[in-house]
Formats: C-alpha cells, structure tokens, sequence
C-alpha cells in the first residue's frame, strides 16, 4: 500500500536528517516526490512511502514528536468538477497517468495513487478547474 | 424508394413529431449496418456538434442611456478594456483582451459568461463631452438582465479539420494548444472528428448563411462564412480537406444561452479565450450528404504540425487519423507519444443529444440557408511591406 506524506520543516528544523532517520528508524522504502525550501527557510518535502498502515502510522507520529509537520495526503491537487469541461488538455502533460481521458464516455479520471505530486497539471488546466490541494 | 427529400419536408415531419433524428456518431453504425440506401430511408436529421476554445469572439451590447447620457469612451467591463469606437452606449467586447490586474487570468471571455450566469459587472468609462452626449464619466454595476440587446458574435469557428500540434524543439512552448513539451513529448489536437460540424458536411451543401445552429444553449444563425475561409483547399477522395479549410461567423442571444455551453479559458502564456458550444443539424436530403455523415475517424485524416517553428507555414511532422489520436498514443518515427483533446468530446456529445432531442419535439426546426458558400474562397497571407 502506498501512502504519500506531506512534511513541512519549521525554519529552525530545516537542516534534520529525516530521511536519513526515517530509513534508519523504520526501514522503510520511501520516494521522495518533491522536496525544496522556501524563501522563508521552511523545508518540503513530500514522499510517498511503501508499507502497512500500522508502520505508517507509528512513522508519522514520530515525525511529529521531532517538531516536523507531516500529514497524509492523497495528491497535492484537486479538481473542481463544476469547472472541469472533461477536454481532456491536462492528460497531455500528465506522464504518471494519474489524470486519463479515453473512450466509451470522454469524461476525466483522477487515479490518485498514481499521482506523483509533479503539479504539471495546475497551470495547464484552460478551466483553472485544477488547484494545489 | 425516394432518394431524394426537402428541407420543407423535413420541417414538416418536425412539427407533426415523426422526424427521425440521429447524431453524427449514432448515424455512422446505421450506414455500416444497413447500406446508404436503408439508412436514407430511415433517418432524416444528423446532428454534429463541437465545445472548444474560439478565440475570435466577442460581444455586442447595449447599456441604454444614462441621465444626463454619455456617449462611452475609455470603457472598461470588470476592468477589461472594451471598444468605444461604435454608437454612444453600444459597445464591443472581444474575449482575448485581458484586465491587465488579473495576471492574464481574467478576460473579456470572462464578463461575457459572467454576464450570461446573471452576475453583475461594473462598467466604466470617461468621454470628452459633446453637445448631444454631455456627460463625461459613469460608472454602474450591470447586469444582463439591465442590458437591451447582448449578442454574441464569433468571426470565426468550427474550423474544418485544424491541425494538431507537435513542439520538436528542445524548450517547452506555450499555445493555444496548450502546453507543448519539449522533443515531441506530446501531441494536442482540437476537433471532434466525426461529430465536428463542417467534417460532416464538406462541402457546405446543406450549410449557409442564414442556418439556424445551437449556439451556448440559445438559437442562433450562421451570418456569413467565418474569416480564412478556405474551401479551396486539397481534399482526400472523401471530401475531407487536407488542411484547415472553411470556417463559420455565428451570431446568438446571449440573454438565452446557458453557462453550461459557453465557459471561458486561459492558456499558461499565451492568454484567454472562450469555449464555444455549437451544434449544427444536417439536412439528409440525399444520399451524397448522408454519405458524408456516415464517414468515421479512421477516415478523417489531419496533421501534426511542428509548432515550435516560429514561421507561418509550419512542417507537418505526421499526417495521422483521428481514430489514432483518440487513443491516447501515437505513433511518430517508432517514439509512442502522448495525445490529448483540447475540446470537450463529453460536452459536445452532450450538445448533439440535446439538438438532437430539440430537434424531435419539434423546439428547433431546420432552416434553408439564404446564401449557399462559395468552394473557391482562398485565404491571403498578409502583405509583405515590399510588395507592391
Ligand atoms: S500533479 Fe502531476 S502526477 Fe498528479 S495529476 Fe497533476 S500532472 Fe499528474
Ligand atoms: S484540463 Fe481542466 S477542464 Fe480540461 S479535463 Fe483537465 S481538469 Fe478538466
């Protein structure tokens, strides 16, 4: 099972060694999606992470006792479907296929376990129907 | 068996509710199974449609006269500029010009469909003063409701097989396709193939000045053939024309079209436009026509074009189907790339059984075109400054 964790670094705690620390602590298999630190010195990272609930679960408390934020997250975007036209314009810059148009019915699908954070589909979308989550 | 039939008769089976209407897609199985001569006997409206960006739009509207009355100059509508070049308290507004606070993310396109939502917007303008229009400033929240006459008009759309769009350079480009990725990543293309308009009537036999369309929701007309008409064009043997061909100016009520079939949009750097909703019924007055209906995406052969040449004549990269397009993968030099629509095939589906449906209970009836188009119309470049 997959489970993509969204952590935002307070300035002050930027610099910690989490990855480091999550592999050494719990041994797990984790991707890194995205991660950058902002003008305000806070750090991002977001990861998706392969693993049952229950070690999930004891990661993300430890994150938090470290002073880091971490919440799960399903994907970093959601979709307005009283704006979406279903033309189908985002799945041209969409390489994980998370986001798929096709026969019999032309209307949009959203696989979120397959999206990988990359936003690509944010500024593309013509109806704006797309925005960060 | 009658192989030929009329408009007026078609009208007629219209008011009495026995008309047999199909879309351009429903009608395309009905020929394969049944043979022309069958299906001519059984089906007497095809109905196409299409829902995608139209760039060369815009509105006219009148706001009636203020006391003391002004005649508008300097207008602007929620901050997008609009024309104050017509009569005193009529105005022009065209869907690209963008309020220049908005980043590009709020146009002209947008106070057309806020108007139609029934949101009010605020008008603005100064003028110079004169003897008959003294007044030289105003400033009102309006809505459409308030206005005397709003109608849309769109110098040109329902473009005949326009091409798709390819960027084979090393640097992501910014269209009004969309998004092209670098070294041929993905491929964008803007038609609904088989259901498209002027793909099921290619030769405008049945389409003129003067034809009653659905037009956003409302009922409109096509009031002249669209700019860079081209019916001159190169055809394969079905008719379909190699390269981008005819084109239609359409003209509708704006206070009777529905937000759902007119929204606007913004393309990442490159600026703001309107989806369009338009559905066009098709005559079967003999086989020929119906012939031209029944012809499917395998059959509608289009372009990939190389939009990263910044010329005005751009190389073709691959001459593909529709049907290969709308699988979602293409095939260029053995590299499988990407395709995505750019119009709504949901939507224009949507449109087709709704004009369809219009069509069957006697709501919309067809109309005889007052003008047939010329096939000998070509499109100029621009003059060059040496030229004489
Ligand atoms: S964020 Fe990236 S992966 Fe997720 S849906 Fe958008 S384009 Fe696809
Ligand atoms: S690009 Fe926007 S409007 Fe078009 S299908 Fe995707 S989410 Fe919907």
């Amino acid at each position: 099972m997959k489970t993509k964790l969204k952590i935002t670094f307070p300035a002050s705690l930027t610099d910690t060694p989490l990855t480091y620390l999550l592999i050494k602590e719990f041994d797990l298999k984790v991707n890194i999606l995205k991660a950058d630190i902002d003008f305000n010195n806070v750090g991002h990272i977001l990861y998706e992470f392969t693993g049952d609930q229950g070690k999930i679960q004891s990661t993300i408390e430890y994150i938090k006792s470290l002073g880091i934020t971490c919440e799960s997250i399903k994907s970093t975007i959601k979709i307005d479907e009283n704006l979406c036209t279903d033309c189908g314009l985002c799945t041209s810059v969409c390489f994980s296929k998370s986001l798929s148009i096709g026969a019999p019915d032309w209307t949009l699908s959203f696989d979120t376990d397959k999206c990988i954070g990359c936003n690509h589909c944010i500024p593309v979308c013509p109806a704006r129907a797309i925005k960060e989550a | 068996m009658a192989n030929q039939r009329t408009i007026q008769e078609i009208n007629e089976k219209i008011k009495k509710g026995v008309a047999v209407v199909m879309t351009a897609e429903e009608v395309i199985d009905l020929v394969n199974d049944q043979g022309i001569e069958d299906a001519f006997s059984k089906v007497d409206v095809v109905t196409t449609a299409t829902f995608g960006p139209m760039c060369s739009s815009g509105a006219f509207l009148n706001f009636g006269h203020a006391d003391p009355p002004i005649r508008l100059e300097n207008i602007t509508l929620n901050g997008v500029t609009a024309s104050g070049g017509l009569a005193a308290v009529d105005t022009f507004i065209g869907v690209a010009d963008e309020d220049p606070n908005s980043h590009g993310e709020y146009g002209g396109a947008h106070v057309i469909c806020d108007l139609i939502k029934g949101n009010s917007i605020k008008l603005k303008s100064t003028a110079k003063g004169t003897d008959c229009y003294p007044r030289t400033s105003v400033e009102r929240e309006v809505k459409l409701e308030d206005l005397n006459e709003a109608f849309l008009f769109n110098a040109r759309n329902s473009y005949q097989n326009y091409s798709s769009a390819i960027n084979l350079s090393n640097e992501p480009i910014f269209t009004y396709m969309g998004t092209l990725l670098p070294n041929g990543q993905n491929v964008t293309y803007s038609t609904t193939g088989q259901l498209s308009p002027l793909l099921n009537d290619p030769y405008l036999k049945t389409i003129g000045i003067g034809t009653r369309i659905f037009l956003a929701g409302a009922q409109g007309y096509i009031a002249w053939n669209g700019t860079q008409f081209n019916t001159s064009v190169d055809r394969y043997d079905n008719g379909i024309p190699k390269s981008p061909g005819a084109t239609l100016s359409v003209i509708g009520n704006l206070k009777d079209m529905n937000p759902e079939y007119i929204t606007p949009v913004v393309f990442k750097n490159y600026g703001v436009s309107l989806n369009v909703g338009i559905g066009i019924p098709i005559p079967i007055v003999d086989h020929e026509i119906l012939k031209q209906c029944a012809i499917s995406d395998d059959q509608i052969q289009t372009d990939i074009i190389d939009y990263s040449v910044k010329k005005r004549s751009k190389p073709t990269v691959k001459t593909t189907t529709y049907k290969e397009l709308r699988s979602g993968e293409i095939d260029i030099d053995g590299k499988i790339i990407k395709t995505a629509p750019l119009s709504s095939l949901r939507k224009a589906r949507e449109i087709a059984d709704k004009l369809k449906n219009q069509i069957q209970t006697g709501e919309f009836l067809l109309s005889e075109p007052v003008e047939y188009f010329k096939l000998d119309s070509k499109v100029k470049p621009l003059k060059e400054e040496d030229d004489k």
